[in-house]
């Protein structure tokens, strides 16, 4: 087993099927005792009930808070399941006006981020061991903030790196700044900064627009993963599902090097040649301005714009990118038509060297297609603060000793950052201090021992955003509060608390406009908002109104700016206009894509994401380097070959995956693992960290994701790469259906492939009865992105064992809900169906009447039941099971503290030997029929929502009473497109619907 | 037998002299045998326990293969116990009279290899210490198993054998214990024989009832032979699984299961006869009538692989044709055709005259056959569960040291009850082989009974 292997695996059990001889021999030689050592299994929980009550604490009772999600810049509300004072589960906040009840798995896994068990748990500082692997030794606070006040004291350069905030907290740290005289940077790996940049050339002010997919009827999309990380992914990927579910759902046309999620989810998915996008988007611009589009624009406008595209053409365009001409001029007839449409451009394909180009011909596409202020709203935008090109002055400034001071807080730019820009080394400068020999210090704020706190020399650790107050304010009209949902796990303090703390004692205490802590300063901070809301009610009552709400949401209205004055600022000019790649002749480049599972590698030490199977290569726990066949072959290289992907800057030790979906000249790395610190989720060693590969170009925004060159040579040996998924095909079985949008039918209620329509086929035996209710659920496949939430909310439900990769690639993964994934056609007409496939809940359960014990049964409900405690484990059940949907408990696995702390305690945790699977969250359906009891009703519609269902931001799924034909359920399930999976072959009669997906054959 | 041939008989005295010195004091031999059956055992057992303690995970069983080298055992054994009773009882009744020098280690290969099959089920549970709740007592919970469930079926239907066949083989034993004690030196084979021999005289009386009682037993397990492995079988036709529900199954269980019975009665009788210089006891032409019913039942086994794949490609099941593509194409296909070799090609030999009495290749041809039969459930079990009907959730089987290590001390369980047999009790039936003597002559005659 290789290093970065038994790293994995310190979750799950190590033992399994890798028996190490001697072990083997041990047992051997003991076995006659070994049965009496078998029997000290169950060891003795305690259970420590309040001693004293708490207030609103009833034991057995949820308390729910409403918050604001923090994992990135979206600002989705939350809120948060507490139990006898523990968060158990995070929810979406189906008020807010972001998100809508949904939630990713990111913003569902913050919980194992506050339950990291390596967090920071007291204030730290660096004694001895050498730069990189250091050794830290526990102070206390006073000492800590002794040191951090005393060096604020000191009259030199100093800065403070942020993550992206908006808010009190963004304010409060520039009044911190300002008062010390501090560079303020903030710093998030995946801002496009190059848009918000674009936006101000194009549409005259700088900022990221908002997206309205719902209306728009084309999209082409250059590389913005908008279902996956880009800016808002829960709100862009409800508003793309709602257009998915209605019947014409828009005809999404996606360009990129590598086969994204999003990619997966369009109608045609066009594999472009890395960086060649600007020279298509231009090309469509031409195409359509001399179709006669962009009459809007002003005269000189066009005529410049005419101008600079004289050489640019379809053809050109075709060649430079490797797209068929016929699929851009595809693309091109289809803006044309359209009344809206949407074009955008983002993720790693667009952050080239170059990003202007390419979106500024997207905010010119939107601007002549007249999409601005229909689909492009640009009234409410919110600034991205990061700036790559401030923070690399900022670290030149550091490398020549001129800081004294540097402290970070919610970012990780020694993980994220390329290494050329020597972030390292700048830290060094700092410690080893000005001209004079005064040292610097270095201090994190950082709640976990990231690979920047690995840097400083002292980490004041700051509360999770779970257990702190704060505030989001994504774009206008939005105020999301940030509230603390239980006490602090760990000895740590709030950052904003820290910055006011710190800043008296530097003597500086008006930095927090008197302000006591951060709560009366966000308080002052909402008093604004409370005043400029208009509301009649008291300031006191707004706020506690607004943390119920979880924060004060203006009702939501149309664009209300319009592009007045301010696109005649627009010049088109030639650099901007050029075409061309920029590292057209080199042989690969890397292309380190964020993903739903690592997003930039904030999400890696978050077991739950890291067992999440990626929802492309299906890989768990790992990372790993696609590669197209023919590069691939080139070199020599076979599927599961280690390779070393290396150039100036570092090197990646990585498995290969072949993918046809990916581009020849690319050799695609998933970003965010790899990590050399950042606790035992994280750490992997030996794969080496992608962001440090990339190139820098001068003056740069943002960080160049694609454009570094590599060579990729076959290294030594092979990895397992653990794959879920097993067969790639449906092999024609029909299993996940798609039918067409047929040409000519306008609207969707005419189309279908006639095969969908459940028909309830005649019964030989009596029928099972369900007197009240019979439970069941429907999934529209059209709305169904793929990326897997509703898998961690169940992990997070139902607490799921996660189990390691050693344990996964024995096939032995415990989730209840898996993504199944499959590919049909040849890449340029690639087809990707994604289909969430839980316990079916037959009527007529094949797993039900072979258990010998009746540990799975049929109950009234409707539900396929299963008693744990009857299981013996014969698993014929899951032999029996068509959909393959039951998981057995192969080993006891050791969840380590305080990451139990998460566990629900609602659900019973399974012992090994037992089988499990879905329930339908059994627990929540109980939960319904008490208050109903109590309130002498039966449940209502929609009063159920199983984890799954509640948590999916594109509210895919619905659950309910089939007996009620009203109910929403029903009226899916009753929908010219659904269907039961395999039900006509074994009459299996599941009580999941699925809706087919309809798509555009484009 | 050659109890035609005059020129050199076999007489009364020789039989009790050569089945009764088999009794005697072991050799060196015997307990390096005996050690070496212990030892595999041992291995088993340790396997278990590990696996009781770390989880049912030790063994190579994952999703979507959830039975597999246990189950495989366990049908593999249980098809071993049916010859046994196939040559006591059916052939009994049949009058044929080449089992009597066999029946005996066949049907004591019977009890065995049920004892050893019944093991599996344990083994495989996932919480062994529950086994008792497949059991139908009566308990305050009111709880009952499920009668539908074909495990339940199984634990009826071995439980049954296993009694029925146990009763049929003491029974058969008596008066030959009756002869051994008779002959015993040591105290402790004599208390031994004394008690289980159930003071058998010999006399006329004692005579009608045995003759009665055996049968009313060998009519008794007769359908025995043909139910247990049906129900065997129903553990998997009666599931969903494709390549599982066939209706073929019953027949070509059973069929399999003779073929595989008479193939380890070759496997223990050509080192026993050699052991024990019992060549004129169990001669060639025996062998030569075993060799018939091999290559009868290959014949049948064989004919029902065709027929799986005929119905596969006529029903025109996706599923069912998947998985019949899937048997010698997929990447188990080793399997598969190192089963048709087994089963289907290496028995064909047996159709020259002196291959059917050639020793050596009985020998080989019969291990040949364990192997292949072994590997035919290995087949049905996990190639069919490896691709069903979601192709998302196919999987592979990883072979665990500990399913190793259980399949051997499977054997050696078996082997130590072998082993231990036939130095404590007749393994040729004495009385049943002088059945077939010419009478011999009053003044030569001082015969055991």
């Amino acid at each position: 087993m290789s290093e970065k292997d038994s790293e994995l695996v310190t979750i799950g059990k190590s033992a399994s099927n890798g028996i190490s001889r001697r072990k083997f021999l041990q047992i051997l030689g003991a076995s006659s005792a070994a049965g009496v050592a078998g029997c000290a299994r169950d060891q003795a929980q305690k259970v420590f009930p309040f001693v004293r009550g708490e207030e609103d604490q009833i034991p057995g009772v949820s308390v729910w808070y409403r918050s604001t999600c923090r994992e990135c810049s979206a600002g989705c509300g939350i809120q948060v399941r507490t139990r006898e004072g523990r968060a158990v589960k995070i929810e979406g906040n189906p008020e807010h006006p972001v998100n809508h009840g949904g939630l990713c798995g990111l913003g569902q896994a913050a919980l194992q981020a506050l339950y990291d068990p390596d967090r920071v748990r007291q204030p730290l500082a660096r004694e001895g061991g050498s730069n990189l692997e250091p050794q830290f030794k526990p102070i206390s606070w006073d000492e800590a903030y002794a040191r951090v006040a005393a060096a604020l004291k000191a009259n030199n350069k100093k800065v403070l790196i942020t993550g992206e905030e908006t808010g009190a907290l963004d304010e409060l740290a520039q009044s911190f700044s300002k008062a010390f005289g501090a560079e303020k940077i903030s710093f998030d790996a995946l801002q496009p900064v190059a848009l918000a940049k674009a936006s101000e050339q194009v549409y005259g002010s700088y900022g990221i627009p908002r997206y309205d997919f719902e209306k728009a009827q084309v999209i082409v999309n250059f590389g913005a993963d908008f279902l996956e990380t880009f800016v808002s992914p829960c709100e862009y990927a409800r508003g793309w599902a709602k257009s998915r579910k209605s019947g014409n759902p828009a005809k999404f046309i996606h360009v990129e090097p590598r086969l994204s999620l999003t990619g997966a989810n369009a109608d045609l998915w066009l594999n472009a040649k890395p960086g060649s996008e600007a020279s298509v988007a231009w090309a469509l611009v031409k195409f359509l301005l001399e179709a006669g589009r962009g009459n809007s624009l002003r005269d000189e406008v066009r005529q410049s714009l005419s101008s600079l595209l004289r050489d640019v053409s379809i053809d050109a365009a075709a060649e430079e990118s490797g797209i068929s001409a016929d699929k851009i001029l595809r693309a091109g007839h289809e803006l044309k038509s359209a009344d809206a449409s949407l074009v955008l451009a983002g993720g790693t394909a667009a952050a080239t060297a170059n990003p202007m180009s390419l979106q500024v011909a997207t905010a010119t596409l939107n601007l002549i297609l007249g999409n601005v202020g229909k689909t492009v709203l640009v009234g409410s935008m919110r600034k991205p603060q990061t700036s790559l090109a401030r923070f690399s002055t900022a670290i030149a400034s550091m490398k020549k000793g001129e800081v004294g001071l540097v402290m970070m807080h919610g970012a990780n730019p020694q993980f994220n950052l390329p290494a050329e820009l020597g972030f390292q080394y700048a830290l060094a400068q700092v410690r080893a201090g000005d001209p004079k020999g005064k040292p610097g210090l270095i201090v994190s704020f950082s709640s976990s021992l990231d690979e920047s706190a690995m840097l400083a020399d002292i980490i004041l650790p700051s509360h999770h955003s779970l257990e702190s107050w704060g505030d989001s304010r994504p774009y206008a009209g939005v105020h999301g509060l940030v509230q603390p949902v239980m006490t602090p796990v760990f000895d740590t303090r709030a950052f904003g608390d820290m910055l006011i703390k710190l800043a008296a004692m530097a003597g500086q205490s008006s930095v927090a406009g008197g302000a006591e802590d951060f709560l009366g300063y966000l308080k002052a901070s909402w008093k604004k908002v409370h005043a400029a809301s208009g509301s009649s009610a008291d300031f006191q009552r707004f706020w506690l109104e607004s943390v119920e709400r979880g924060g004060y949401f203006v009702a939501e209205e149309g664009d209300s700016s319009k592009l007045s004055t301010s696109t005649d600022a627009y010049k088109p000019v030639k650099a901007m206009a050029k075409v061309g790649s920029g590292f057209g002749d080199q042989d690969l480049v890397l292309y380190p894509y964020a993903s739903v599972k690592t997003f930039d590698g904030r999400a890696a030490n978050r077991p739950w994401l890291q067992e999440l199977p990626d929802p492309i290569t299906s890989y768990v726990w790992d990372a790993w380097a696609e590669m197209h066949p023919a590069t691939a072959a080139q070199r020599g290289i076979a599927e599961g070959d280690v390779v070393q992907v290396r150039n100036k800057n570092g090197e990646l030790s990585l498995a290969v995956h072949i993918s046809d979906y990916v581009h020849r000249d690319v050799v695609a790395v998933p970003l965010g693992q790899g990590h050399q610190a950042y606790g035992r989720f994280a750490k992997t060693v030996g794969y080496g960290n992608a962001s440090a590969m990339l190139n820098l170009s001068a003056n740069a925004e943002a960080i160049a994701y694609v454009g570094a060159a590599v060579d990729v040579v076959r290294g030594r040996g092979r990895s397992s790469l653990v794959k879920t998924q097993g067969s790639d095909s449906q092999h024609g079985r029909e299993i996940a259906r798609t039918a067409f949008v047929q040409a000519g039918a306008a609207h969707g209620e005419e189309h279908g492939a006639g095969h969908a329509g459940h028909h309830e086929p005649k019964q030989m035996y009596v029928q099972r009865e369900h007197p009240i209710y019979e439970w069941g659920l429907a999934v529209d496949l059209s709305a169904c992105t793929g990326c897997g939430a509703c898998v961690v909310a169940c992990y997070a439900e139902n607490n799921i064992a996660v189990v390691g990769k050693e344990i996964c690639s024995q096939g032995r993964e415990m989730s209840w809900l898996r993504i199944d994934r499959y590919f049909e056609g040849p890449a340029e007409e690639l087809q990707v169906s994604f289909q969430p496939m839980m316990c079916q809940h037959c009527h007529n359960a094949p797993c039900e009447p072979v258990c010998p014990v009746f540990a799975t049964y049929h109950n009234e409900e409707g539900l396929n039941a299963m008693a744990y405690n009857r299981c013996v484990g014969t698993r014929y059940c899951s032999n029996n099971c068509t959909y393959k949907v039951r998981r057995f408990n192969f080993f006891e696995v050791d969840v380590p503290e305080p990451v139990s702390w998460q566990f629900n305690p609602d659900v019973t945790k399974r012992s090994m030997g037992v089988m499990e699977k879905c329930t339908f969250c059994l627990q929540r359906i109980n939960e319904a029929k008490d208050h109903a009891k109590d309130e002498g009703r039966i449940v209502r519609d929609g009063e159920v929502q199983p984890a799954c269902v509640q948590g999916c931001p594109t509210q895919a799924l619905v659950f309910g009473n089939m007996k009620d034909p009203e109910s929403k359920v029903s009226r899916w399930a009753e929908s010219h497109r659904a269907y039961k999976i395999l039900d006509h072959h074994i009459n299996t009669q599941p009580a999941v619907s699925y809706l087919e997906r309809v798509k555009h054959k484009l | 037998m050659n109890s035609h041939d005059s020129s050199n008989e076999v007489t009364y005295k020789e039989v009790n002299d050569t089945v009764l010195r088999m009794l005697e004091p072991p050799g060196a031999g015997w307990y390096v045998l005996l050690c070496a059956c212990l030892a595999c055992v041992g291995i088993g057992a340790a396997s278990w326990t590990h696996q009781i303690m770390n989880g049912m995970g030790d063994a190579g069983k994952s999703h979507p293969i959830m039975w597999g080298a246990y189950i495989t055992n366990f049908v593999f054994w249980v098809g071993i116990a049916h010859s046994g009773t196939l040559i006591s009882a059916v052939l009994y009744l049949f009058r044929a009279h080449f089992r009597m020098s066999i029946y005996r280690l066949a049907e004591a290969m019977t009890v065995f290899a049920v004892l050893t099959a019944g093991l599996f089920p344990l083994i495989h549970l996932g919480r062994p210490w529950f086994f008792y709740w497949l059991m139908p007592y009566p308990n305050q919970r009111t709880l009952w198993p499920n009668f539908r469930s074909p495990l339940l079926w199984d634990v009826f239907a071995v439980s049954t054998y296993l009694t029925i066949s146990a009763t049929f083989f003491i029974v058969g034993l008596i008066p030959d214990i009756a002869a051994a004690r008779d002959r015993a030196k040591t105290t402790f084979r004599k208390v031994l024989y004394t008690l289980t021999s159930l003071g058998w005289t010999g006399s006329n009386r004692n005579w009608k009832h045995y003759t009665a009682a055996y049968l009313f037993f060998a009519a008794f397990a007769t359908p025995l032979v043909v139910s247990v492995h049906s129900v065997v079988s129903w553990d998997f036709a009666m599931s969903i699984v494709p390549g599982w529900h066939a209706t073929i199954f019953p027949p070509y269980f059973v069929a399999g299961a003779i073929f595989s019975g008479v193939a380890m009665v070759i496997t223990l009788a050509i080192p026993l006869r050699k052991a024990f210089g019992l060549e004129r006891l169990i001669t060639a032409d025996n062998f030569d009538a075993m060799s018939k019913l091999i290559l009868a039942t290959s014949g049948i086994v064989s004919y029902a692989y065709a027929t799986e794949f005929y119905m596969a490609w006529y029903s025109n099941n996706t599923f069912e044709r998947y998985q019949f593509w899937f048997r010698p194409f997929g990447e188990m296909k080793v399997a598969f055709w190192g089963m048709v070799f087994c089963n289907c090609v290496a028995p064909q030999i047996l159709w020259i005259k002196s291959m059917r009495t050639n020793i050596g290749v009985l020998f080989v041809l019969s291990l040949i056959i364990n192997v292949g039969m072994w590997l035919e459930r290995f087949n049905i079990i996990l190639q069919s569960l490896a691709r069903d009907y979601i192709p998302s959730a196919w999987g592979a089987y990883n072979f665990s040291w500990i399913d190793v290590g259980i399949t051997i001390g499977a054997f050696g369980w078996f082997g130590m009850y072998m082993t231990l047999f036939i130095k404590f009790f007749p393994a040729v039936a004495i009385t049943e082989i002088k059945e077939i003597l010419p009478v011999p002559a009053r003044q030569a005659g001082h015969g055991g009974h």
